[in-house]
């Protein structure tokens, strides 16, 4: 066996495997720990045990495969950031399936729409899901936005995928060279504003009469702008002073956390006051949820007797949750008008800060995207003329705007496939728009029969395999995903 | 002719002399036909004080504009843009004076139905077909037909020649020059666009005749069909036609959404296989192939159509809405919703550059297809240089900028009009369709502004928002949103 030369699917593939197998390992021991609250608590305990058992057991081989000092090529860091994203969720459906009554499918869905932080439910009957299945539920988004901050913020800023390199660079240092120990400490920094935020949102909603466990939960998904709630009506229930505690934290999970570090940390307000992004995205939220408020006012006032400070709880409340791609709902906005329902729809296509856990397209790309047509049209005017395109104080790379105009183009493309795919299953079109957009977008919730409080139980089978896709793909910036439908990195790998 | 001294001064002063004396050419000869229309109308006892009015504005004015322009000079890209720009909204502005007058019609409902005649749009406001003569149904297609011959010169010669939406390298074999005046090879180019399009012409009008069509009808059909316009004098478009008229149409359409200089090649120059050499032709083919061929399964097997009817309505109503011709020979409204799914997705792909096809073109989809397959490489080889291929031939940077900016203006401009109308129209089907089929120059869209349905019950501002978008649509956007950049009035203020 030693004479023979290791297939090229272990040998080029070592660093994914090693590092799946910690994080394999981890969740393990995680789902061990809820293994314990299960007990405790009365609950069935065999979808944990046997989360904990799987987990531990391929966690343990798959270490073995990997070999932490294999330095990953460019091909291999690419497939292990899809490879990573699609095997996590795998194992963590194992106990929505043997515990929650749930077919492995939906427990897929559930687990998926939990790991990328979509914030999507397949789950009809809350009563079916004991406390400890809720926990792990809030709890994957929890490490869902732990992953994309480190992982793919970091790593593809590091590999210039997607445009990333320009939006991060300044913060980070992020160069050519190898994970450096500059980029370790901006991880860190990030992480600690995140575990920071999320123990004041739980401290916060608690003050404001959310039922612990509840606040907690919430508190966990706020900040990875996610979206599970363990309460079937979202935040609807919750008293007006918990609205605008979920609005103000989703507003800060949405924004960058590298740059509400130096604010929290360093005391210094100056980075966030002059980033172009972070403006930009308080003024869409900010007249977005004014006019929305006034349609709120103009046709609800009636009939959902709305008053003034009502409708701008709940304007404020929904574009948040909506652009941060958080997905609460502070009230069910698929009755409302469908004029209000068109604001929702243009916020889901423009999701947070690059720097932060939310989805979408994000904010910068907008503006990248707003530089080149400004650009063009100058252009078309002076056509021989050289012109450096620039967004606040930083000058736009050739390489950038390519990657950032053919990031839109798939995003828009896959949208656009799953729309018609499903429209063709579900015979509905605005199921099929809304559920497509929010599912790249790892939003949440959709509009009709997705609506917030509705779900994706009644979906079929095929319709639901194709969401788990687009919240997959969508999740890491599409490039890694379609870049295994590329015959040039299996050549690579395989090279 | 003979200048008057004061308007020679005026002309000294005029900082765009070759928009003015455009307009005013282009004014007179509109002014002209409606002079004629008006006549005929009188001879055959209907209302012509709309066509006279027209004729009288029309000549006064465009002799009036001629007289302060001057065709001699050489116009700078600023003015070529403003000229384009301002042709195209001018244009329809004359020809909504006879529906306003004699066709009852707000001047608000005459100019989008004007807007969407020469635009070659074929949405139209009009609920009740006997509101209008003779003479007016042969005004609104034979106001399609002229936009399709302007389109068609708009296209193939004058936004090559500036470089615009990435134009230049679709026709960079028939351009060839840059930065000079118009040579004899586009004047030759545009001599042989147009000997296509009135073969093509001729041709289908024999066809519809021998296959029964009311000669009016036929008439007017042949207008709005060889210009993927879509304007028809039957209120139940093609419906009302012999499945062989239907067949005819459908074949006629996608010709009409063939890159006219590839048909030239093939019918004059005797290259019968220059079509199927060509990149964009055979994605073209292919799709409407596959499209159709995927509706027609559709249809017969989830409504109670035969296999005919349902190949010939699905082939149909894949060339009528891919070339942005907008006829329907069944209602697509009451189809299923996969069915309509389709249609929509076909509202945005657009018949080939070189026709009068609307939309976004398919030669732009294979030029971003190209840069996200690159980028796909390139994030597996950050440092390499990769040239970029479409068929045989290469796509410069500058192509693919401008082709990844007209598609955000598109899709912008599209956003922007569903989200405004949704807003005012409380119907999401309606403001998404109605966008969509507006941009893209298309006609009908789906629910309540379906083929048998009309544009007439909406709300005044969103016909605005539509007759701004088939304007920006037809002359593919650049030209109409550089009118809102201060640089280009500072240029022709200079």
């Amino acid at each position: 066996m030693k004479t023979k030369a290791k297939p090229w699917l272990l040998q080029n593939l070592r660093f994914a495997y090693y590092f799946l197998g910690v994080v394999y390992l981890a969740l393990g021991l995680v789902m061990l720990g809820l293994e314990a609250l299960a007990l405790a608590l009365g609950e069935s305990p065999w979808g944990f045990l046997t989360g904990a058992a799987v987990g531990l057991g391929l966690g343990w081989w798959f270490r073995r495969l990997g070999d932490p000092r294999h330095e990953p090529s460019r091909a291999e860091a690419l497939l292990s950031i899809a490879l990573i994203w699609l095997l996590v969720p795998l194992l963590g459906a194992i106990p929505f399936w043997v515990a929650g009554g749930m077919s492995y499918l939906d427990a897929l869905f559930e687990a998926m729409s939990g790991f990328t932080t979509t914030g999507a439910t397949v789950l009809a009957d809350f009563e079916q899901f004991g406390y400890s299945l809720f926990f792990w539920r809030s709890l994957m988004q929890w490490f869902g936005g732990v992953g994309i901050l480190v992982l793919v913020v970091a790593l593809l800023a590091h590999l210039a995928v997607a445009g990333r390199q320009l939006f991060i660079t300044e913060s980070t240092g992020v160069q050519k060279e190898p994970f450096t120990p500059r980029l370790r400490t901006a991880a860190q920094s990030i992480l600690k504003v995140y575990s920071a935020l999320t123990l004041a949102a739980a401290f916060c909603y608690w003050i404001a009469g959310v039922p612990a466990f509840e606040a907690v939960c919430n508190a966990l998904t706020t900040l990875p702008a996610a979206g599970f709630s363990p309460n079937p009506r979202s935040f609807e229930q919750y008293s007006p002073l918990a609205q605008w505690f979920g609005t103000l934290f989703m507003f800060l999970g949405g924004a960058g956390f590298v740059l509400q570090y130096r604010l929290f940390f360093t005391l210094d307000p100056r980075p966030l006051l002059k980033d172009v992004e972070l403006r930009v995205y308080t003024l869409i939220v900010l007249v977005l949820s004014l006019s929305l408020a006034t349609f709120l006012m103009t046709h609800h006032a009636q009939d959902m007797n709305y008053t003034w400070h009502d409708a701008l709880r709940h304007a404020f409340f929904n574009v948040t949750s909506i652009i941060t791609t958080t997905g609460y709902a502070s009230a069910d906005f698929a009755l409302w008008v469908p004029a209000a329902q068109a604001i929702l729809v243009a916020a889901m296509f423009v999701g947070g800060c690059a720097g932060s856990g939310a989805g979408g397209i994000k904010v910068i790309r907008l503006l990248v995207l707003g530089a080149i047509v400004q650009r063009e049209l100058v252009r078309s005017l002076h056509p021989q003329a050289v012109m450096t395109l620039r967004l606040g104080n930083k000058s736009l790379g050739e390489d950038v705007m390519r990657s950032v105009a053919a990031f839109i183009t798939l995003y828009v493309a896959l949208v656009a496939a799953g729309t018609v795919l499903i429209s063709l299953l579900e015979n509905d079109f605005v199921v099929g728009f809304t559920a497509s957009a929010q599912a790249v977008g790892n939003i949440g919730p959709g509009l009709g029969e997705v609506g917030p409080m509705g779900g994706f139980a009644g979906l079929k089978p095929l319709s639901k395999a194709i969401l788990i896709f687009q919240m997959w793909a969508g999740r890491i910036e599409l490039i890694p995903v379609f870049l295994l439908l590329t015959p040039e990195l299996w050549k690579k790998l395989r090279g | 002719m003979k200048s008057w001294p004061r308007f020679a001064r005026a002309a000294q002063a005029n900082p765009i002399p070759v928009a003015t004396y455009m307009t005013g050419t282009v004014y007179i000869g509109l002014g002209t036909v409606m002079g004629l229309l008006g006549l005929a109308d009188t001879l055959l006892g209907e209302n012509a004080r709309g066509f006279f009015a027209g004729a009288a504005i029309g000549l006064s004015v465009g002799l009036v504009l001629r007289q302060l322009g001057s065709p001699q000079a050489e116009p700078r890209r600023a003015e070529a843009l403003l000229t384009v720009a301002g042709l195209w909204m001018m244009v329809p502005i004359l020809g909504a004076i006879p529906f306003w007058i004699s066709g009852n019609l707000s001047y608000l409902d005459a100019l989008f139905e004007a807007t969407s005649g020469f635009s070659t749009t074929g949405a139209t406001i009009l609920a009740d077909f006997d509101q209008l003569s003779y003479g007016l149904f042969f005004w609104r297609s034979m106001s399609q037909w002229f936009g399709g011959m302007g389109i068609l010169l708009l296209f193939i010669v004058v936004l090559p020649h500036l470089a615009l939406a990435g134009r230049q390298m679709f026709f960079a074999e028939t351009t060839g020059v840059q930065k000079q005046q118009l040579t004899p090879k586009l004047r030759q180019t545009a001599t042989n666009i147009l000997r296509v399009y009135l073969l093509l012409t001729l041709l289908t009008l024999m066809a519809y005749l021998l296959t029964g069509v009311p000669v009016f009808e036929a008439v007017a059909n042949t207008f709005s069909s060889v210009s993927a316009g879509g304007f028809s004098p039957n209120p139940q478009s093609f419906a009302a036609y012999s499945p062989l008229t239907q067949w005819i149409a459908a074949l006629v359409m996608f010709l009409t959404g063939v890159n006219l200089l590839l048909q030239y090649r093939a019918i004059f120059g005797r290259e019968y296989t220059a079509p199927l050499r060509d990149t964009e032709f055979r994605a073209y083919a292919l799709i409407v192939l596959l499209v159709g061929l995927l509706m027609a399964a559709i249809l017969f097997l989830r409504h109670d159509y035969t296999l005919e009817p349902a190949l010939r309505h699905a082939f149909f109503q894949t060339a009528s809405i891919i070339t942005g011709t907008g006829f329907a020979s069944a209602d697509f409204a009451v189809w299923v919703v996969p069915a309509q799914a389709l249609l929509v997705m076909l509202m945005f792909l657009g018949g080939s550059a070189g026709s009068v096809g609307g939309s976004i073109k398919i030669i732009r989809w294979l030029v971003i297809g190209a840069l996200v397959r690159r980028e796909l490489q390139r994030a597996l080889h950050p440092q390499a240089v990769l040239p970029l291929r479409v068929g045989n031939k290469n796509v410069g940077e500058d192509v693919l900028r401008a082709v990844s900016a007209f598609i955000t203006l598109y899709v912008g401009l599209f956003a922007t009009g569903a989200l405004i109308m949704g807003v005012l129209e409380e119907d999401f089907v309606v403001a998404f369709t109605a966008s969509a089929a507006a941009v893209g120059n298309v006609g009908p869209g789906l629910g309540e502004v379906g083929p048998m349905a009309h544009y007439g019950d909406l709300h005044p501002i969103s016909k605005g928002v539509m007759i701004f978008q088939m304007w920006a649509g037809r002359i593919e956007l650049i030209a109409v949103f550089s009118l809102f950049t201060p640089e280009l009035w500072r240029r022709l203020r200079s």
